[in-house]
């Protein structure tokens, strides 16, 4: 169990760059260790290779307030995710990050594929043909609440 | 094959955890008989710090439970 942690930048980005409700956010697995305090975009945070049953994910996400007047908003996908390594091995990971595909612009005000935050798996993982890895979401699916 | 550094079976209501120092057999052992029996047809194999899950129909699937971050816009933002 782990409990997903944002990049410094990434607050930054909540307020003037991420679009929750329309943007396309991805989910990728990567075996190089986020730092908080200084990446901010998918580049600085390099992804395992696309292969054998492995692929970059795109989330079906809603931004919703968790109740009428409650004020806590949720950002959640619509399923839990599972990869299943097919005709070879994919990883070794120990990271699921999730960015922002939609910005493009290439400026510190508006970044090129800005990185939310990640989920730390724990240790480095390879998932061998025929098995699988299913990223477990709470029983909301959620990714993150703002209150 | 996941290399795991510490493992968690459940079995019902009872689960075990542990760091993979530990031997799981033994872990296994303390458990009630009812959950026991169900441990080990998760348990298939251990090789020094790697072993393996197996689910009953025969795949295995590493579960990773990911906890929703909190953010309070007063605080972290």
């Amino acid at each position: 169990m782990a409990t997903f942690a944002f990049l410094d930048e990434a607050k930054r980005y909540l307020c003037t760059v991420f679009q929750n409700d329309s943007d396309v956010f991805k989910l990728y697995l990567s075996n190089d260790a986020p730092i908080v305090g200084t990446d901010s975009i998918k580049t600085d945070i390099t992804e395992i290779t696309n292969q054998n049953g492995y692929a970059t994910f795109t989330l079906t996400q809603t931004w919703v307030e968790t109740g009428a007047g409650t004020g806590v908003w949720r950002f959640k996908n619509n399923a839990d995710i599972t990869f299943t390594a097919s005709g070879g091995s994919f990883g070794a990971f120990q990271y699921v990050v999730i960015y922002d595909d939609t910005p493009a612009g290439g400026t510190s005000s508006l970044p090129t594929d800005p990185v939310l935050g990640s989920w730390d798996v724990g240790a480095a993982t390879t998932i061998t043909t025929g098995n699988s890895f299913l990223i477990d979401l709470d029983a909301n699916f959620a990714i993150y609440e703002l209150s | 094959m996941a290399r795991l550094t510490y493992f968690t079976v459940k079995a019902g209501n009872e689960q075990i955890s542990g760091p993979l120092e530990i031997w799981l057999t033994a872990m296994i052992a303390v458990m009630p008989t009812e959950a026991r029996a169900q441990a080990f047809q998760y348990v298939k194999k251990m090789q020094g710090d790697t072993f393996e899950l197996l689910n009953p129909d025969g795949s295995k699937t590493i579960t990773f439970r990911a906890e929703p971050g909190l953010l309070n816009m007063k605080g972290d933002l």
